[in-house]
């Protein structure tokens, strides 16, 4: 610990001076001498010399702090403190989901509302199949009214996605300080903004609904084993292609732009996608689980049933309540990439 | 490590020396998952704590009130105690925490104590309710620190393990 009983009496810009010198020596006896101020200025040096690289002038500099607010030196005396905190690290693929629920928390009110606007339809639709079976129809895969509901529920998806990342989009990236955010969470909604959604949607999701509808619709006796290589192709695709969407929400160009900046990114950009979406799937999964075990439940207490319809609706209802969280966990992985965060990734 | 334009929750506590300390918040997934494999690695200590009452001798046929008594006891312990010990006596981490690298503390950054583990334990059924720990899960949503119904009436939070570090300077407006 530095001597302070011999360091002469000096003004606070001689202080900083020798704080700043490259001297160890003098910065060790600067830091020490802050102790004499009992002003804001001085805590907020000492408390900004606290993680310094020179151990003693770390020690001294978190003693003096100490002590000045003990003496009643306060740092929120002055002017409000801005967040700084814009760039970080992240240490694994859970944290990149709980950064997702922190995003959230930061704007939810903008978000949830428009997650309220652009999934309407679909909880509106899920709601609906709970109401077929007390209208006697029929439901249950291969019946017409399955096909029509899958017909209906593919149209609302393909028309609606676009919405939802215009406006729920908007919404988790305004939640992020950097000016970049900003400007694309308050750009004007446009027409064109929509057309590129709604291509980029289907590249992104076109090969996995036609896929869906071969293997519901047109597999037959084949079904269980066409929709054990689907999965594997829809695994093999989606983790590929699911940040497709924020790109072109980060971009706001045309779609080969934000698909060029895919295949940039190449098998080292894959690799860190296909990591994270992991504790993405594990999230899904254990969150289908619980909701479908709860829908059951309630659904066997009040209805004493739980067939194809129900299921299917606390499905689709599920769907609708988790992609706010799945639209920003692909935006908070997407600015990840696109920062080249995924660069630094330590093995 | 990944690093780019991300902002992980942090929160400053104050120790009682009157250092404020800076500590990553564990969000509701590493949480989630924590408590999915302490919830695993209960259910394996309850298999293997059967087998042995079994192997012992103890049966429903033979000694049935004494072997449902400590089928009971077995079970207190797994579900109840095992969260307290963990808490009390290794830091604040479950080895499901541990697995992810998240511990439990208190307001002011110290050890979890007896009576502040008991209260946070007893309101784990609370935080279930109505099913799949909804409550529990919009408290850490909507509260301050991330804190379900437990922690905030036990005065604790659950952080990420990192190195603590006092509150650098931060830019003004």
């Amino acid at each position: 610990m530095t001597d302070r009983t011999d360091t002469p009496a000096v003004g606070f810009d001689d202080c900083l001076t020798l704080i700043e010198s490259a001297d160890p020596a003098d910065r060790r006896r600067g830091t020490a001498q802050l102790e004499r101020f009992h002003e804001t200025r001085a805590l907020r040096v000492a408390l900004a010399l606290a993680n310094d690289p020179d151990e003693e002038v770390r020690e001294t500099a978190r003693e003096v702090a100490g002590t000045l607010r003990r003496a009643g030196v306060e740092i929120t005396a002055g002017k409000p403190l801005r967040r700084v905190v814009a760039t970080d690290t992240l240490l694994s693929s859970p944290e990149v989901m709980d950064e997702t629920f922190f995003l959230w928390r930061r704007n939810r009110k903008d978000i949830v509302t428009a997650w309220a606007l652009t999934d309407a339809p679909q909880i509106l639709f899920g709601l609906g199949l709970f109401t077929m079976p007390a209208f006697g129809v029929r439901f249950h895969p291969g019946s017409e009214a399955f096909f029509w509901a899958a017909v209906l529920f593919t149209i609302i998806q393909l028309l609606m996605r676009p919405f939802a990342w215009m406006l729920m989009g908007r919404g988790f990236i305004g939640s992020f300080p950097d000016r970049e955010a900003q400007t694309i969470a308050a750009r004007r909604i446009s027409g064109l903004e929509y057309l590129g959604f709604f291509q980029m949607q289907i590249i992104a999701s076109g090969p996995l609904i036609a896929g869906f509808g071969f293997v519901i619709f047109v597999a037959g006796d084949i079904a269980p084993f066409a929709f054990i290589l689907y999965l594997l192709f829809f695994l093999a695709y989606h983790s590929y292609t699911y940040t497709l969407m924020p790109r072109q929400l980060i971009e706001n160009g045309d779609v080969f732009r934000s698909i060029r900046g895919l295949l940039n990114d190449g098998a080292e950009g894959y690799r860190f996608q296909r990591h994270v979406y992991m504790s993405f799937l594990w999230f899904m999964a254990v969150s289908y689980t619980a909701m479908l075990m709860s829908g059951s439940v309630l659904f066997e207490t009040w209805l004493n049933r739980f067939r194809d319809a129900e299921l299917l609706g606390v499905l689709i209802l599920a769907d609708a309540l988790l992609d706010q969280f799945w639209i920003g966990w692909q935006i908070t992985v997407a600015r990840l990439l696109r920062n080249g965060g995924f660069r630094a990734r330590v093995a | 490590m990944y690093s780019g334009h991300v902002m992980p929750e942090q929160i400053t506590l104050t120790t009682p020396e009157n250092i404020e300390l800076k500590f990553p918040v564990a969000g509701l997934y590493s949480r989630g998952l924590a408590q999915f494999y302490d919830f695993v690695y209960q259910c394996i200590a309850i298999m293997v704590g059967s087998f042995a009452l079994l192997s012992m001798g103890f049966s429903a046929r033979f000694f049935g009130p004494l072997y449902v008594a400590l089928s009971f006891l077995l079970y207190f312990a797994v579900f109840w105690l095992y969260y307290i010990y963990y808490d009390v006596y290794h830091d604040g981490q479950t080895p499901g925490k541990r697995r992810l690298g998240i511990r439990v503390v208190t307001m002011d950054g110290g050890r979890v104590g007896w009576a502040a583990s008991i209260a946070r334990n007893l309101l784990r059924p609370v935080d279930f309710l109505p099913l799949g720990f909804l409550a529990g899960m919009v408290t850490i949503l909507f509260s301050k620190h991330h804190q379900r119904l437990g922690d905030l009436a036990a005065g604790t939070i659950v952080i990420r393990d990192a190195e603590a570090l006092p509150t650098p300077l931060q830019a003004e407006s």
